[in-house]
């Protein structure tokens, strides 16, 4: 167990390592500068530049300003270019936005996607299985600013629900409670449509994959020694078929920062993907360098929790 | 009929199983005459493929719906019809009175769950023992079937055991409600040889001490000769011959179980080439007009290629679907 | 044992007749067959689509402007006689420049369909590179020196890309030299040398091959293809490839199974055994069997390759103008979303009916390949 951790952690770091030098050579060989050393750009006059091209170490040699980056990064000290506010700052307090975005889609998704998948397996053929199937080729085959888009027409033709932004402008001075209801009324269209799609997937996958256990043997051995029916599908068959989906709970980490760019951008809602789209769009180099490593740090440790969960759920499977 | 004989524990008659796949379908078992009775060992015999395994999970009622049915006969177990349909399969049988080993110890067992927690969840459900009274049963079954050190083996996960341990698991789960009739669906084939010999022997033992009735499912006429009283042979989903163990071994009727009993090595054949049946068992779905064995049969006459031929009942238990050796008995010795 | 010949051929022979079959068993699944028809339909439409709308004199112009005619609702006859669309009348309406949006819808269909089949043309064949390496030559070492080679010439092709072209041909020189060199040495059949440290093994091929996948996987997908199509100039060829680019794994991971437990099939011995060089192997006899996997994932993948064009197009990074593709239709849509609601529905509806075509196409072909799923056993 702790060789299999020690081993794993060294791969886990070369592989980090590796991320950090990929995405900075991405951001630095694309061609074009970052509008605020863009000598093209009427605003800055060539001192200026110069003076912000030293500063952020941009006369540097590359494999020098790789190091001096991640030296600020991991000591909290680089900025934003666009403001200059410092990167973590920035990012902590986008962070708290997206969270309950983040929470809520989340939950919506694997609360409803497990009982749909496996009501339609046991109820393979029949209506339910027809719908739901119907419903999630739909929902996979949306783009999903269409969908937004028609929600959007439908709420604001047929209910007076406040849909854009996170909270109603001038609400800041209302009583709590109503504040909260105002915020949870904000959250339902953005995080229903987020978990729209992945639902719609996971409930598919939850169904082939409840199929694909119902027809082993030891399923047959259960039913032989005359449990009911319930017992037999609910322990002896969920029980295997769900041990794939605790992969897939460590590998919702990375969502935290990759969040949903164009559900936030719709909604306008400010959080991590409106803050990665902005910073790409600014070529906020250190926004979105620092961005992108939480991210492959969050896909690491993912990758890492679903290991050990399996291992905890899966008596076959040891860690070495 | 079941009620006019007291002694019959299971009585299967006229048992037609109809399998679906796509558009084609075909009878996997065709008017199946079978009967256990109370403390009896018969063996269902016949090659891969015959509708033996089909056969018991008929009992069991655990044909694999939609796709397979029974579409004929009657299944009576102590006087209940069992084939009434899979969905309203009568209570407090399957896994009480009736139990089933089957082929594969290796995919048989749930992975996930400890060896306890599989034999007790019967015993809990079936007759209400409590969480601890359940595991000191299962603990006592685990040392009934020969597992060593019992009490550690309730934690163990099936990947640990060997299949071996995992077919002696599979017969404690079986056994674990005291069933009066254990269908054992070719237990030994999946293992090796030596461990075959020991869960013959166990099973022929446990058979002893709790005076089960057992039919058990087999290919193999070593097995047959060593644990049968009765036999049955299965030729293309058909029964083609029953009777009295020792009868059928000494003398089988049937072309097909005397080419069976031809193809085992045995005393007084060394040094012989070994007889094998020409040709392979037709699929059910392309059954052969007339008796389904002519084609591979030396003794075919004409009208075996038409007309299907009944099951001739013959004196001393047996019965035989061939009119042409039944015609022998007692004349030249059939088959050989 | 079969004679080796026969054993070759009976993969392939049993395929073939199982094809009747196969397609009876399609046609049966009547979602899959209606995304099929549907599909077939949509590929002869978007051709007909680039036939008439392309050309000095398109029968059907969808970049004509005609400022009267702006937003008007579909259906509605033409009131310019001078330059009239299709028919004479606006079948899906007109966008804010009075362009016929039917025109444009045609056009899109063509240009849509190019960047989803690309874009999945790049991911296949890198995902069966890779994965078929992987899954063949996987156990092969990369050794100090391969590593010091491909350095020396990643770090030329830089040094000449950045302005030092002298100093980087002098490096990718000496790198092709000695990588001939290398090659020369391991087909002379001399005594064998003493290893020595350029000959250090690093890592084997499937090793090396999964820590990219690894890399890969570290960067939030839709993410990586923003920054990247974001950073590059606007061109379709950027976005086919970066989406295309960024989606090989999974069919690198499938073929690489696929090929490992294929390579220890009977019939891959006999052929081997035969005399079949690895190029005969790989292509006559493996690559056929991984490829019924390969085509469901790349149906899938044209339909998500869609949707993601659109989702860039909505961001403002898809296809530039004067393409149309049914993504920036619908991007452009939204801003009358209530004035001309036509401008987002048509092109929306027809995404969702494309991509649910490709998908209901995809996994009816997926359940062909993998029939536990379809029927209880």
């Amino acid at each position: 167990m702790t060789a299999f951790l020690a081993r794993n952690l060294k791969r886990k770091l070369v592989t980090l390592f590796l991320v950090t030098v990929v995405s900075f050579l991405i951001i630095h060989l694309a061609p074009g500068e970052p509008a605020q050393v863009d000598p093209l750009n009427p605003k800055f006059t060539p001192e200026m530049v110069e003076r912000f091209r030293r500063a952020f170490h941009l006369d540097r040699p590359l494999p020098i300003q790789y190091v001096l980056f991640y030296r600020d990064l991991f000591t909290g000290r680089s900025v934003s270019w666009k403001d200059n506010r410092p990167v973590l700052e920035k990012i902590g307090e986008r962070f708290l936005n997206s969270l309950p975005l983040f929470a809520a889609g989340t939950l919506l998704t694997w609360t409803l996607a497990f009982p749909l998948g496996i009501h339609a397996a046991v109820r393979r053929g029949g209506f339910f299985d027809r719908g739901t199937a119907f419903f999630a080729y739909g929902f996979i085959s949306l783009p999903g600013f269409f969908f937004a888009y028609l929600l959007i027409l439908l709420v604001v033709n047929t209910l007076a629900v406040p849909v854009l932004g996170m909270e109603t402008y001038g609400f800041e001075d209302a009583p709590v409670l109503y504040r909260l209801n105002d915020r949870l009324w904000h959250l339902l269209l953005p995080a229903g449509l987020g978990s729209a799609t992945g639902i719609a997937v996971l409930s598919r996958y939850v169904r082939s994959q409840m199929l694909e256990v119902i027809h082993q043997d030891y399923v047959r051995t259960a039913r032989a020694k005359g449990l009911p029916e319930e017992t037999v599908l609910y322990k002896h068959a969920l029980r295997n078929a769900l041990l794939p989906f605790l992969t897939m709970f460590g590998l919702l980490l990375p969502g935290l920062v990759g969040g949903s760019v164009i559900i936030e951008s719709i909604f306008s809602w400010p959080g991590l993907g409106r803050l990665a789209y902005e910073a790409i769009l600014a070529r906020d180099y250190p926004v979105i360098l620092t961005l992108n490593f939480i991210a492959a740090v969050l896909v690491l440790l993912g990758t890492l929790l679903s290991d050990l969960l399996y291992a905890a759920a899966d008596p076959r499977i040891r860690l070495e | 009929m079941a009620s006019a004989n007291p002694g019959v524990l299971l009585a299967v008659e006229g048992l037609t199983v109809r399998f679906r796949r796509e558009q084609e379908s075909f009878h996997a078992v065709e008017g199946l005459d079978l009967t256990v009775r109370r403390g009896e060992t018969v063996c269902l015999v016949g090659e891969s493929g015959c509708g033996k395994t089909v056969t018991a999970l008929s009992v069991m009622g655990l044909l694999p719906r939609p796709a397979a049915e029974i579409a004929n006969g009657r299944i009576r177990f102590d006087g209940i019809d069992l084939a009434a349909g899979a969905a309203d399969y009568p209570p407090g049988i399957r896994g009480r009175r009736l139990a089933m080993v089957f082929q594969e110890p290796l995919t048989s067992l749930n992975p996930v769950l400890s060896i306890g927690d599989q034999i007790a969840e019967g015993l809990s459900f079936h007759q209400g023992l409590c969480a601890r009274r359940a595991r000191e049963r299962a603990c006592e079954l685990l040392a009934e079937v020969g597992l060593s050190r019992p009490e550690q083996r309730l934690s163990d996960y099936p990947h640990r055991l060997s299949g071996g341990e995992r077919q002696r698991v599979m017969i404690a789960i079986a056994l674990a409600c005291g069933p009066e009739l254990l269908i054992a669906d070719e237990p030994t084939t999946a293992l090796d040889v030596t461990v075959q010999a020991q869960i013959l022997r166990l099973l022929r033992a446990l058979k002893e001490k709790r005076d089960l009735s057992m039919l058990y499912i087999t290919h193999d006429l070593g097995v047959v000769s060593r644990i049968a009283e009765r036999v049955a042979v299965m030729y293309a989903g058909e029964g083609v011959e029953t009777g009295p163990a020792e009868e059928i071994l000494r003398r089988p009727l049937h072309p097909y179980s005397a080419a069976l009993l031809d193809a085992l090595p045995g005393r007084g054949k060394r040094g012989r080439r070994l007889a094998a049946v020409p040709g392979a068992v037709p699929h059910p779905a392309a059954r052969p007009p007339g008796c389904a064995f002519h084609p591979r049969c030396p003794y075919a006459e004409p009208a075996c290629r038409r007309e299907r031929p009944a099951l001739i009942p013959l004196p001393r238990a047996r019965a035989v679907r061939c009119p042409v050796t039944a015609a022998t008995l007692g004349g030249k010795d059939a088959g050989r | 044992m079969m004679d080796p010949a026969a054993l070759a051929q009976a993969d392939d022979v049993g395929q073939v007749q199982h094809r009747g079959r196969l397609w009876r068993t399609f046609r049966r699944n009547r979602p899959a067959l209606a995304g099929f028809v549907f599909f077939c339909a949509f590929l002869v439409l978007a051709a007909i689509g680039a036939a008439v709308t392309s050309g000095r004199e398109p029968l059907v112009d969808p970049g004509r402007v005609r400022l009267e005619e702006r937003l008007r609702p579909p259906l509605s006859p033409a009131r310019d006689g001078a330059n009239p669309p299709f028919l004479g009348i606006y079948l899906l309406g007109t966008d804010d420049l009075g362009r016929d949006l039917f025109a444009r819808m045609l056009e899109g269909a063509w240009v849509s369909l190019t960047v989803g089949f690309i874009a999945v043309g790049i991911s296949v064949s890198l995902g069966i590179l890779a994965g078929g390496i992987a899954g063949y030559y996987g156990r092969r070492l990369i050794r100090l020196r391969h590593a010091a080679l491909a350095l020396t010439l990643v770090a030329g092709t830089i040094l000449g890309w950045s302005g030092h072209l002298p100093a980087g041909l002098l490096l990718v020189a000496a790198a092709l030299w000695a990588g001939l060199g290398m090659r020369r040495r391991r087909q002379e059949k001399g005594r064998p040398r003493r290893p020595g440290l350029l000959d250090r093994p690093l890592i084997d091929i499937d090793g090396f091959l999964m820590r990219i996948v690894d890399i890969l996987l570290c960067f939030p997908s839709f993410f990586l293809i923003l920054t990247v199509v974001a950073l590059l100039p606007p061109r379709m060829i950027t976005i086919m490839a970066v989406i295309g680019l960024t989606s090989w794994e999974g069919t690198a991971r499938f073929v690489r199974a696929e090929f490992l437990s294929l390579r220890e099939r009977e019939f891959v011995d006999a052929a081997r055994a035969l005399g079949v060089g690895d190029p005969g192997i790989l292509f006559r006899h493996m690559l056929p069997n991984a490829l019924g996997p390969v085509f469901v994932s790349a149906t899938l993948g044209v339909a998500s390759a869609i949707l993601t064009e659109s989702g860039l197009s909505f961001l403002g990074f898809g296809v530039p103008p004067p393409h149309a593709t049914w993504g920036n239709l619908l991007a452009d849509g939204r801003r009358f979303l209530f004035d001309a609601p036509w401008l987002t529905l048509a092109p929306g509806s027809a995404i969702l009916a494309v991509v649910l075509s490709f998908n209901l196409f995809g996994e009816g072909l997926r359940d062909l390949l993998h029939p536990q799923a379809r029927e209880g056993r």
